[in-house]
């Protein structure tokens, strides 16, 4: 007797089909999968056999036989823990399914029958669809989560037993109704502008820094709320189209970073921490998971205490950087993760962190200073174009009643700037400003005598750094932007200028 | 001028770690002249001297003549020169002290000391003003011809060193280690000055590292060469109160330079003047007091209040009369004017590039001193 099943798998976020045969012949009782399995899917003879016997099932015995096709890819993970089940319970003669012969099952098993949840169940069933699948069975659980993809049935459940009664017809399923996606970009409670008294000029640097795409430093003492700026940031960010939202969650879905929602609505904040290791941080490790660069995707990764991270961390940052994805290598194959985020960072003055404060002594020397700086490396250094000095609010703004502007007006700017550079940049390759470079920035940041002048004389009289140059002319295209000018002046560079700290002669000197 | 043989064995002697002019007195009171010591190297198991191993080690087998004509050569090459308490140009002012350096090595263009230097001291960490005021009244001075000794390390010595080298005047740095070695590192720049323009000088071994235990030492040179010692902005631990020690024991006179206060740390300044400490703001009236003649045509008037640079729009104008008040942070000034944060950036750009503001470590800015 065969009895043939279908489910799939994964390979970074692009899913494959999987054809599961289960054959059962006379013999001593015997149990075999072949096809590349890993561990966890050889394991699934214990959880099927119990889920089994305890859902007032028979597990035949017999030789049995599990083959797993294609044969050269690595099957990985308790997904298949159902479609097994189903096989078994076919090829004993205990079901038949002859109204579903063509679904996908997708599940892991517990001893006691009941079916839980998998991660990375958007991208399968997506994938099952773009083949054509009509039908696909999945823990109740992970429901929601595919509830956004029209035009398949999605049949959840929640137990084996259920699933014998719909295969068999004497339950009707509840076949998940498509919900319509809506962007939640500002949500209540969620960070918002209008809550962060003061920082006018913090403010200010967030919103060119969003409107143009360009990475942020945070410089300033502790206490003066880098944090919590750094996390407003989505909130001014343009609102998710669904293909973005499906994008990401497919990510957060095989990361098993979705918690229970059905897509992702807001634009991701990952902020992991210094001592993360640069598999945690680029992806990889056993599995291939995607890394916090990927899980930033769409949004912000904000590396709180930049100097403290390892230099091989930071370096493994630029590939994302530069790419806007990261291939992450794993047992066979390269798998290649999206990685296109905005970097915003933060880090202390100085060792010590009162540089510069005026209320504190900065006890540092001008050496320890230079080589606590120079922990950045400077290619990473060469992608963030706006450097913030932050500092801390004083006691009359905390208590200010001066009402703050809220994210959804700094957001109206923002679309407005993006909207001018999409235009500007259409059938050119590139869409915002931080991506300028070569011919196009010469083309688009060209300036009068005047503004040259101006460039110029501030090279010599701050004494800026030449790497300086470019930066402040895409930072200044972008505040142009935002006027709504066309022509970068005067007033766009000296602004420009101000946030490029770093560049500074008497940093660290 | 190349050694003498007395000179050589002086040398001999005191360049080994850990001897100093206390040996010379010890070998004088127990009778022996040092060419003695150098050719009966035995006599220094004398217990007068109280040697330790490695010092008797290092002088037996250092009493050599090539060998230590070999080393004076080596100093040579290195532009350092040796001068011992006997030589010539030794200055005469530190002569007077109990327990002068034994022997002074010597870097930069400045071989003749004077009687007219005047040190100046103060905290490491200083305040903008303070170090604003001590560059000033360093310049001042310099500018009439008085040499300006300090010890380059940060804050007031650094400023006092450039203040001096700005207006074109002699400037000595005294050393915590040897000659050539170049500490604090950052001011390498300063080194080459002072060595173009006047001397660094140390009774430190070329080589010797810096030490904690060299640096109060090192201000008994300070305070000894001048007669005497400006106190600039300075808290109550600051080393600048060792060297004001020294001069209270040289019997050297002692100035407060009150100039700055607000900002910083003055703690040290307010003590000396309830001490009845001299004080000063203007580098006349340490001219008068001594009863000097400045040498070169001296602008003594203290600068004006700057005049209010024309060309400054109506905004920027504001902003000035702002900054007039003290220095204040963008985000302060940005509230206090009530307008937008990109108008204040611009305007302060602007202002900088016209070199009537200057941004300052923490987003702060102040009027260009
Ligand atoms: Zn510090």
């Amino acid at each position: 007797m065969l009895a043939s099943v279908y489910s799939g798998g994964l390979n970074g976020l692009e899913g494959y089909a999987v054809h599961i045969e289960v054959d059962c012949a006379a013999g001593l009782p015997y149990w075999e999968i072949v096809g590349l399995p890993d561990a966890a899917v050889k394991e699934s003879k214990e959880r099927v056999r119990a889920a089994l016997r305890n859902s007032g099932f028979e597990y035949p015995s017999g030789r049995i036989i599990v083959n797993m096709a294609p044969a050269d890819m690595r099957k990985e993970g308790p997904i298949y823990d159902l479609a097994i089940a189903v096989g078994v319970l076919k090829v004993s003669g205990q079901l038949e399914a002859g109204a579903y012969s063509e679904a996908l099952f997708f599940g892991e098993l517990a001893l006691n029958g009941e079916v839980r949840p998998l991660n990375g169940i958007l991208p399968m069933v997506i994938d099952a669809k773009e083949r054509g699948a009509q039908c696909v069975f999945l823990p109740m659980q992970n429901a929601q989560e595919a509830s956004y993809i029209e035009g398949i049935r999605i049949v959840p459940v929640s137990d084996l037993k259920q699933l014998a009664a719909i295969l068999s017809g004497t339950e009707q399923p509840q076949v998940v109704t498509p919900e319509t996606f809506r962007s939640l970009q500002v949500q209540e409670g969620m960070a918002d502008f209008k809550y962060i008294k003061g920082q006018a000029q913090a403010k200010r640097a967030m919103e060119i820094a969003v409107a143009g795409n360009h990475n942020i430093l945070l410089i300033g003492a502790p206490g003066a709320g880098k944090t919590m700026l750094a996390r407003a940031i989505p909130s001014i960010m343009p609102d998710l189209s669904f293909e973005e939202a499906l994008e990401i969650t497919k990510i957060h879905s095989v990361a098993g970073e979705l918690h229970g929602k059905a897509i992702v609505t807001t634009r991701p904040f990952r902020s992991p921490h210094h001592s993360a290791s640069a598999p945690a941080l680029i992806g990889g490790s056993a599995k291939a998971r995607p890394g916090e660069v990927s899980l930033a995707h769409g949004g912000v990764l904000f590396l709180d205490e930049l100097p403290e991270f390892k230099r091989e961390t930071l370096e493994a940052l630029r590939q994302p950087l530069e790419d806007g994805v990261v291939s992450v290598a794993r047992v066979n194959a390269k798998v290649e993760y999206p990685a296109d985020f905005m970097l915003a960072a933060s880090m202390n003055p100085c060792p010590c962190g009162y540089y510069g404060d005026p209320e504190r002594q900065c006890r540092c020397t001008p050496h320890q200073i230079s080589r606590y700086l120079a922990r950045i490396s400077s290619p990473l250094l060469d992608r963030i174009d706006l450097h913030l000095e932050v500092s801390r609010p004083t006691y009359q703004e905390l208590g200010s009643r001066a009402e703050e502007e809220s994210s959804e007006q700094v957001k109206k700017r923002v679309d407005a700037a993006r909207k001018i550079q999409l235009e500007r940049y259409a059938g050119k390759g590139i869409f915002s400003n931080s991506q300028l470079k070569g011919n196009l920035l010469m083309q688009y940041c060209a300036l009068q005598p005047s503004a040259q002048a101006l460039l110029k004389n501030a090279f010599e009289v701050m004494q800026l750094s030449a790497r300086a140059h470019n930066r402040i002319l895409m930072v200044a295209r972008t505040i142009a932007d935002l006027e709504g000018c066309e022509q970068i002046d005067e007033a766009h560079l000296a602004e420009a200028i101000q946030y490029r700290t770093l560049d500074r002669k008497y940093w660290g000197a | 001028m190349p050694l003498t043989t007395k000179e050589i064995y002086w040398y001999w002697l005191t360049s080994c770690p850990g001897v100093g002019i206390g040996s010379v007195f010890a070998a004088a009171d127990a009778g022996f002249s040092l060419e003695q010591l150098f050719y009966e190297p035995e006599l220094l198991d004398n217990s007068a001297f109280r040697f330790t191993p490695d010092m008797r080690k290092n002088l037996k087998e250092r009493a050599n003549i090539s060998r230590l004509l070999e080393e004076i050569e080596m100093h040579e090459r290195k532009g350092i020169r040796i001068c011992t308490a006997i030589s010539p140009e030794y200055p005469q002012m530190l002569k007077d002290l109990w327990r002068p350096p034994a022997t002074l090595y010597m870097k930069g263009r400045l071989t003749q000391f004077t009687e007219k230097s005047i040190a100046m001291v103060g905290s490491r960490h200083v305040s903008r003003k303070g170090a604003a005021a001590a560059k000033e009244f360093a310049g001042q001075l310099a500018e009439s011809g008085i040499t300006v000794v300090s010890g380059m390390a940060r804050g007031i010595d650094t400023q006092s060193h450039w203040g001096a080298l700005d207006a074109g005047g002699q400037t000595i740095a005294v050393l915590g280690c040897g000659v050539d070695v170049i500490y604090p590192q950052e001011n390498a720049d300063l080194y080459a000055a002072i060595c173009d323009n006047g001397a660094i000088i140390s009774e430190y071994l070329p080589g010797t590292e810096p030490k904690a235990q060299h640096f109060p030492l090192r201000n008994r040179i300070i305070a000894g060469l001048s007669q005497g010692t400006v106190l600039g902005e300075a808290g109550l631990r600051s080393g600048a109160n060792i060297t004001v020690n020294y001069a209270c024991d040289y019997n050297r006179d002692v100035f407060v330079l009150h100039r700055g206060d607000g900002d910083g740390n003055f703690e040290t300044v307010h003590k000396l003047l309830t001490m009845g400490a001299f004080e000063v703001t203007n580098a006349h009236e340490i001219l008068d007091y001594y009863g000097w003649n400045a040498e070169k045509t001296a602008k003594f008037e203290r600068k004006p209040a700057a005049e209010k640079p024309s060309g400054l729009d109506f905004f920027q104008e504001g902003i000035y009369n702002l900054l007039l008040k003290g220095d204040y942070s963008m985000q302060q000034m940005i509230e206090l004017l009530h307008q937008p944060a990109s108008k204040v950036s611009t305007a302060l750009t602007m202002m900088e590039l016209r070199g009537v503001v200057e941004r300052l470590p923490g987003n702060q800015f102040g009027l260009k001193l």
